[in-house]
């Protein structure tokens, strides 16, 4: 700075000038933030999603117009002592050539520059900045455009939007402008919340509620789903709210109505439920069924679930079954476990079963299983496979009916086994003690019991029901059996063969009690030889019969060999495949519209009722879905007259329909052969034949 | 001077003439080669130019030529007048390769007719030539709309795709399909146009069981449960005592009542009698039928004079085997117990083999399979026990057994069957229909009565009928009708009458040129030079086809001695010499 004596007041009245002004400057350029967020804010471009995403978009807006509205005033505006001389004509360019010789004091000689600068001094002492540069408009713009974008936030922040648009324009076209989605899952699965804007898809738990805030400029919203349709009233300006649990894959159809009943363009949204699976549990040791001589064993339990959400207990109950006869106690009981937690989802569990505590006689039994519930409100719980442990008593019968397997061979070969046991016993007999031959020995007797039992139980128990004994054969029913198989009326010798084997394990049984294993072999044997032809392939038993084919019964036994007469019945009658029929219906419908020289935006309308038939057919499906998404793709684009991106997704979605047809049929005969070349081809094999031989 | 030296010419050429000089050399032998072609410009013009190339190496003749030492075919065409060629003579071919890129239809194959409860599938086959490296897109088109598209990387220059396409008919009657392809960039598009009848006809089918078996009851229900079946049934449940559905004929030896079906279920066939046979035999050449046999044991029976198999082979596993349809889509039957004829039947085609599991040294074996008997065809399964494993999931059992019987029923003619050769015609174009009347056709060769078919033909036009005259071609029963489309466009119906049943067929016209397939019989060329010792190469490797033929002809070097003098034009020359002499002496003034 020269050593001018005035020039510092100049330079200081200067500086406090362009403070005052970057200072304003700023406040313009907030003010003018402010009021684009607040615009923006009413439209629904920014800040709708959540309260933070307002007031975040408004302080970047505000921010940016601040520093934009700076920078510009410095670099663009005018000098602070231009700016004076504007607002302050009287100062006849003074403080402009006293700025000037300041900044360039070598220019001028000291005194000119000395008489400058006091006339400057002069001339700034009479003037007042606060009044050359008023605040007042701008701080109460800045204040105003402040607070209602304050007010807008508040009031909008978070909150979809209601319409493109501020207003709407009487006469207007009738539409859905946004969908907002809102998914809570149920409580009990501990999943947050999904926020959806404009889905095409929705992809649910059960029980999941679905909130859909529409924005949309119309008179009401036709709010329809697989099961009902309802109508929606605004809420808020052009505001609809609708919401519907998802227990069942289907779809959402939102048709924008207006006064005058005009409809707008549908909006579908497809709605596809994933159902909570039930837990799964299992006892993986011992894993099978145990016959103990021991009532006093203490048994290790080894349990895993697991479950798509998360369990939320396991325990292990079991049954004691005591007394005989017709005297039976039941106690039900819970075996304590040690729970793992490997995650929400998977638990493994150990534990011991002390038969002593439960004061087991002989002949006496457990029944226990695993028991895991998931979290799921109501949810029923989930057993394993329920284990047997039986403290053998001879003449003692397992109970049957806990795990029936219906494999035709197992019966065979579970015959088998007992007969390999048997072998493998009578082979180790030098090896053992009395006491534990005759133990295992009747072990071998409860596990033939078991087999035996099974039949009984897969002859449908005709035995039982008849008052008999299962351990006896009847053998009345036996001779009328016979008397059956005599006259000629059961296809097959299955069922004489198999009450043949019952009984040679009922003998079988009864000699491995009394550890006579020799006896044992034989009958065991001859069951097995029974078994095998009860199951040859010709002489399945016929159990289960069709209702076409079952036998008529009143024929059975009766009348008189001369009056047997055909069954006749008419020719069935199958229908066509009503999800085909649908299907190629709809197709037809959407190749008649996309085969058309030109698409209409009128089209649209029949495009998404199209999509909507779609997912009414099969809400399950997936390709529908897909299908039906690019349907509405097309449609959407068809309504907003964007012919050009309607045509490939209408294309698209009526070759993927036509895939989907085409899965569900067979193919057609392929081109024959023509009548000439059929006999050529004839001609041409007899001759080969002929030669051959 | 001049007169003397000429003078001196002629004498020289006397003298020559009288003593007739000879020159020995050894010469390269011409045999004679004939360069055929048919009459599409573009084969002419490669004709030329192998005439051109081969001129000097050998005598080229243009055209068929008796005699000739080789005969070398131009083009994708056989042309007619080949058959003049003796069959010792050594054929070659040279075929078509573009210089650009370039894509051709040569064939589509499709269904003339289909029922609206199946999709249809269609055979494109695609030439394309300059496209390695490339994509080629072959689409199907109805009413504007793409149906089916697919697309297929090329590999080499000069390739021949086949690319499946699929109809789904959503409506009855007769619909115009369009073909068309080209490389996936679209610069290159070939359309080719075919016409699908969609109609409901449906199948009869007699299901006949001479004891209840499981895997008959089983396809019977799969028939039963798809609408493009009629099944009539009987099951013989004990002596004298049977269950039927609808109308079952008495027995099997009732052709007349036999006839009525298009294909014939044979379940438990090893309890067949011989007269049982003996009716399935006439159904199978004078009906021209189907007959399925489906085994569920392998026991030796009358029926096996059916099949004509010598020995059979019987296998069980503890795990079910797969049997997979050969050559078509992946539809599989499980089954444990397999059978199958050690040597399949002389003229016998496989439809399902077993499929060989890991660590089975064993080969596939043919359990499904047909062989034709008359014009019928005789199908019969090894799949013993395949109704077990009936899950949709792992097998396809339902669908295995009505695509099965629905091919084999619908190969079975109709009383009266009509085949047009274009049934999609542009206004005014020619076609020709063949007319087989199914009984004179297929009746006994001498038998003592004579066999009497009567035909009349008309097309059903909206002014009226049109008689169309049908002439007698050739086998008995077989008739040929030719007629021009109407001038407007629109679906007629050719309307055939013979023996007094009717039948009528669409024959749709259209105000636009119809575009056929490009027919391409390289594979008959190739195989027919391949009979005749040659070979077959793309016009760029034209010189294989020269010493191709150099090594069929044995073209050598050969000792061959000329004879100058005996050239007719020293005449000329001796009798210009003599001629200019005079006139110059005549100029002089002498004479």
């Amino acid at each position: 700075m020269p050593a001018w004596p005035d020039a510092p007041l100049v330079v200081a009245f200067l500086t406090r000038v362009t403070r005052r002004r970057v200072g304003i400057a700023a406040a313009q350029g907030a003010a003018a933030g402010f009021a684009v967020a607040l615009v923006m804010l009413s439209v629904g471009w920014l800040g709708r999603t959540s309260l933070v995403a307002a007031i975040g978009a408004g302080a970047t807006l505000a921010a940016a117009g601040l520093t934009m509205h700076v920078v510009m005033t410095v670099r663009r505006g005018r000098s602070a002592a231009a700016l004076v001389e504007l607002r302050a004509p009287e100062c006849r360019n003074v403080v402009v050539t006293a700025s000037q010789i300041i900044e360039r004091p070598s220019h001028v000689r000291d005194y000119i520059g000395a008489r400058v600068c006091r006339d400057a001094a002069a001339t700034i002492a009479r003037l007042d900045v606060a009044r050359l540069l008023p605040v007042k408009r701008t701080a109460a713009a800045f204040g105003v455009a402040m607070s209602c974008w304050i007010a807008g936030v508040l009031l909008l922040g978070g909150r979809p939007s209601a319409m493109s648009g501020l207003t709407l324009i009487p006469g207007a076209t009738i539409d859905i402008v946004h969908v907002d989605a809102v998914v809570t899952p149920p409580a009990y699965s501990g999943r947050s919340a999904q926020t959806l804007r404009d889905p095409a898809r929705l992809t649910t738990l059960a029980g999941s509620r679905v909130q859909l805030t529409i924005s949309a400029a119309a008179e009401t919203i036709a709010f329809e789903t697989i099961t009902g349709r309802q109508t929606l009233r605004p809420t808020a300006a052009r505001t609809f709210s609708g919401e519907l649990i998802a227990d069942a894959d289907g779809f959402i159809a939102l048709e924008p109505l207006g006064a005058d009943g005009q409809r707008g363009m549908r909006r579908l949204i497809g709605l596809s439920v994933d159902d909570d699976q039930p837990p799964r549990v299992r006892v993986t040791a011992p894993g099978k069924d145990l016959f103990l001589p021991d009532p006093k064993r203490a048994i290790d339990l080894a349990i895993e679930a697991d479950d798509d959400i998360g369990l939320s207990s396991l325990v292990v109950r079991y049954t004691r079954v005591a007394g005989s006869g017709e005297n039976f106690t039941f106690t039900d009981g819970e075996v304590p476990l040690d729970i793992t937690r490997t995650s929400g989802q998977a638990w493994t569990a150990t534990g011991v079963l002390r038969l002593a505590a439960l004061e087991l006689a002989p002949g006496d039994m457990i029944v226990y299983r695993a028991v895991a519930t998931d979290a799921r409100p109501g949810a029923s719980p989930t057993e394993s496979d329920s284990w047997v442990v039986e403290i053998i008593a001879p003449g003692a019968v397992a109970m049957e009916g806990f795990a029936v397997d219906d494999e035709q061979d197992r019966y065979a070969l579970s015959q088998q086994m007992v007969i390999i046991k048997t072998e493998q016993l009578i082979a180790r007999k030098a090896t053992l003690s009395s006491d534990a031959f005759v133990d295992q020995a009747q072990n071998l007797a409860a596990e033939q019991r078991r087999v035996r039992a099974e039949f009984v139980f897969m002859m449908g128990g005709e035995l039982a029901e008849a008052g008999v004994d299962i351990e006896q054969l009847h053998e009345e029913e036996e001779a009328a059996g016979e008397h059956d198989l005599a006259a000629g009326r059961l296809a097959n010798q299955g069922r004489a063969d198999l009450i043949r084997a019952i009984r040679s394990m009922s003998l079988a049984a009864t000699s491995l009690v009394a550890a006579e294993l020799p006896t044992a072999l034989a009958d065991e044997k001859a069951a097995l030889a029974a078994l095998q032809r009860a199951f040859a392939r010709s002489r399945y038993i016929l159990r289960t019969l069709t209702e076409r084919e079952r036998l008529d019964l009143s024929r059975r036994l009766t009348g008189e060999l001369a009056a047997l007469v055909r069954d006749s019945r008419p020719a069935a009658t199958p229908v066509d495949n009503p999800r085909v029929a649908e299907l190629r219906r709809s197709l037809a419908g959407l190749a008649a519209i996309a085969g058309a020289d030109r698409l209409a935006p009128a089209d649209a309308r029949r495009i998404a009722a199209a999509a909507q038939d779609l997912l009414r057919i099969d809400p399950a499906s997936d390709a529908l879905a897909q299908v039906a998404a690019r349907l509405t793709d097309a449609a959407t684009a068809l309504a907003a007259d964007r012919l050009r991106d309607a045509r490939p997704s209408l294309d698209r979605a009526t070759l993927d329909l036509a895939a989907v047809v085409r899965a569900e049929l067979l193919d057609a005969p392929r081109r024959r052969a023509t009548p000439d070349a059929a006999q050529l081809e004839g001609l041409l094999g007899d001759a080969l034949r002929r030669r051959v031989r | 001077m001049t007169g003397q030296i000429l003078r001196g010419l002629a004498v020289l050429i006397a003298i020559a003439g009288v003593i007739d000089p000879s020159i020995n050399s050894m010469r390269r032998t011409q045999h004679p080669v004939a360069i055929v072609s048919s009459d599409a410009p573009a084969d002419a013009q490669l004709a030329d130019r192998i005439a051109r190339e081969f001129a000097s190496d050998f005598a080229v003749v243009r055209g068929p030529l008796a005699g000739a030492a080789a005969v070398v075919v131009a083009g994708d065409r056989l042309p007619n007048d080949i058959a003049t060629f003796p069959a010792s003579t050594p054929a070659f071919a040279v075929t078509h390769l573009s210089e650009v890129p370039a894509a051709h239809i040569t064939a589509v194959r499709a269904p003339a007719a289909a029922t609206i409860q199946s999709r249809v599938p269609l055979t494109a086959i695609v030439r394309v030539e300059r496209g390695k490296g490339r994509s080629v897109e072959v689409s199907l088109q109805h009413a504007g709309l793409t149906i089916d598209r697919v697309t297929q990387s090329l590999t080499t220059d000069d390739e021949r795709v086949s690319v499946n396409l699929t109809f789904v008919p959503t409506a009855e009657g007769p619909m115009p399909l369009s073909i068309s392809a080209g490389f996936e960039d679209r610069s290159i598009r070939e359309r080719a146009d075919v016409l699908v009848n969609v109609d409901r006809r449906e199948w009869t089918v007699l299901a006949f069981d001479r004891r209840p078996s499981w895997l008959s009851t089983f396809v019977r229900r799969a028939l039963e449960d798809d609408s493009r079946f009629v099944v009539t049934s009987r099951v013989v449940t004990s002596r004298s005592v049977s269950t039927d559905t609808g109308q079952p004929p008495g027995s099997l030896d009732e052709l007349p009542s036999l006839a009525l079906f298009d294909a014939v279920v044979i379940g438990a066939p090893e309890e067949l009698t011989d007269r049982d046979v003996a009716g399935l035999e006439a159904f199978l050449r004078r009906r021209g039928g189907a007959v399925c046999l489906l085994l569920d044991q392998q026991v030796p029976g009358p029926y096996e004079r059916l099949l004509g198999v010598g020995a059979w082979a019987t296998a069980g596993t503890s795990t079910p085997a797969s049997i997979d349809v050969t050559g078509g889509d992946p539809v599989r039957l499980l089954a444990t117990e397999l059978a199958w004829p050690v040597q399949l039947p002389p003229g016998s085609s496989t439809l399902a083999t077993s499929v060989p599991t890991a660590g089975d040294t064993s080969v596939s074996r043919p359990i499904v399979w047909s062989a034709p008997a008359g014009s019928g065809r005789i199908i019969a399964s090894g799949a013993l026990d395949a109704w077990r494993f009936r899950d949709s999931a792992p097998s396809a059992f339902d669908r295995f057994w009505r695509t099965l019987i629905a091919d084999a029923a619908a190969a079975s003619p109709r009383l009266v069957e009509i085949q047009l050769d274009q049934p999609l015609l542009a206004t005014g174009e020619a076609t020709g229909a063949g007319i087989v009347v199914r009984d004179a056709s297929l009746a006994e060769p001498g038998t003592a009565t004579t066999l009497k078919g009567t035909v009349s033909v008309v097309l059903e036009t909206p002014s009226g009928l049109v008689p169309v005259r049908a002439w007698p071609d050739g086998a008995p029963g077989h008739f040929r009708a030719t007629f021009n489309a109407p001038d407007s466009p629109g679906t007629y119906r050719l309307g055939v009458t013979g023996n007094g049943t009717r039948v009528d067929t669409p024959v749709v016209v259209t105000s636009t040129a119809v575009a056929r397939p490009t027919p391409d019989e390289r594979d008959l060329i190739a195989a027919w030079t391949s009979s005749r010792g040659g070979i077959t190469v793309p016009s760029t490797r034209l010189l294989e086809v020269r010493d191709a033929l150099d090594r069929a002809l044995h073209s050598t070097q050969e000792h061959t001695t000329w004879y100058p003098m005996r050239s007719a034009w020293w005449i000329v020359v001796f009798a210009l010499a003599l001629g200019v002499e005079w006139w110059m002496r005549r100029r002089r003034g002498l004479v």
